[in-house]
């Protein structure tokens, strides 16, 4: 199990090719993120982030009526939050090993609540050579304090020797 | 030599004058802009920094009053799919990057610190790939109805292309691409198409949110 974390050694240059590090990578392997518990003040630092100023992440009285077939109880995380946190945990593991992160599907299960605790989990189930490229795909599940699953989703990352946009 | 220049727009009627925001113009566009905003040609000078395309995000004064315009929002009725959303280009400065990254709960160094990320593979700077999270917001009106209060996000599809830099102006296209209704639940499906200034798309996603009622 691997515990991501950021890499803060000051060389990350890669001294092996992508394509020893592609095959070095186990199906099966499991990448934990680090909790995240959710406050007030985390949720005001998101939507001071991303600009998403909803009241359904600050009006405690907005959020007693129903809306809908919906009712909450009190304020909730912004579900992007929960995509953030995925994409931090795949991140933070690929780009030490020259991985490019190239996509994140997702869906949300249930709301995550303040004072909730969630964790990312993302396995490492597949490994694809294309033609011209170098596959990988997670399953991801994000559970809270109870072991109950708020979202899951799927990622893909390629293994290359020029990241896009970089120059070469 | 660019500078900066403070535009504090008042309300009107068009989605974007409702922000505030900085635009980042020469010394002969300021001149020209100042000139324009003396006479208080409000639409011109619009007009002119949409041409210039260099509007840097000023994340301190952006309307976070979801309530506000509410009324001109479309609803889930009004929703046309395939119907393009108003947006704008910004430009993301590495400050407004690090901001999105320390407050979304990243503290990977490729984010902020420019001599480490010269030393690894991406050359320099980027932005964490979640950044859409925020062009989302940014490029778009405060009529657009993704802010509408209880807009409930049900999930996600992004595919990333190109990282995004310090100092990239970013487009978006925004389209309602599909509108249902499950589980007596209304659901709206948007697609977004990011573009950097170089016209390289960098990322695309979609999304499904369900829409108040």
């Amino acid at each position: 199990m691997y515990r991501t974390r950021p890499d803060n050694s000051s060389q990350l240059k890669l001294d092996k090719n992508m394509k020893q590090n592609f095959e070095e990578l186990k199906v099966g392997e499991i990448i934990t993120g680090r909790p995240f518990t959710v406050t007030r003040d985390t949720i005001q630092a998101f939507a001071d982030a991303s600009l998403d100023y909803n009241p359904l992440h600050f009006d405690d009285n907005y959020m007693e009526k129903s809306f809908g077939k919906t009712t909450f109880d009190g304020v909730i995380m912004h579900g992007m939050q929960n995509f953030a946190l995925i994409s931090r945990t795949l991140t933070d593991w690929l780009i030490p090993r020259g991985g490019f992160h190239r996509r994140l599907e997702t869906r949300w299960l249930k709301p995550v609540q303040l004072g909730h605790t969630i964790t990312v989990k993302a396995v490492l189930s597949g490994k694809n050579a294309t033609d011209l490229g170098l596959w990988v795909q997670f399953d991801i599940e994000v559970e809270n304090q109870d072991e109950t699953l708020v979202a899951t989703g799927n990622a893909m990352a390629e293994f290359l020797d020029v990241i896009p946009g970089s120059g070469g | 030599m660019m500078v900066l220049v403070p535009w504090v727009v008042p309300s009107c009627d068009a989605g974007f004058l409702n922000d505030i925001w900085v635009s980042a113009l020469s010394n002969d566009a300021q001149g020209t802009a100042a000139r324009w905003a003396y006479g208080k040609n409000l639409s011109s000078l619009m007009a002119f920094l949409g041409s210039v395309n260099m509007t840097i995000l000023d994340l301190d004064n952006f309307e976070t009053d979801f309530w506000k315009d509410v009324e001109k929002r479309k609803t889930w009725d009004q929703i046309i799919p395939g119907e393009l959303r108003e947006s704008r280009p910004v430009t993301l400065t590495k400050e407004v990057i690090a901001r999105y990254a320390k407050g979304v709960g990243e503290d990977n160094p490729i984010y902020f610190d420019e001599e480490y990320a010269k030393t690894t593979p991406y050359g320099g700077i980027i932005a964490p790939p979640s950044i859409h999270i925020l062009l989302m917001f940014a490029c778009t009106t405060t009529e657009d109805w993704m802010r509408s209060p209880g807009t409930i996000n049900a999930g996600q599809n992004w595919s990333y292309h190109i990282p995004i830099r310090p100092d990239d102006t970013i487009t978006m296209r925004a389209t309602a691409l599909d509108r249902f209704i499950k589980k007596d639940r209304l659901f709206a499906v948007h697609e977004n198409t990011f573009t950097n200034q170089h016209g390289e798309i960098v990322c695309t996603g979609r999304g499904q949110t369900i829409r108040p009622n």
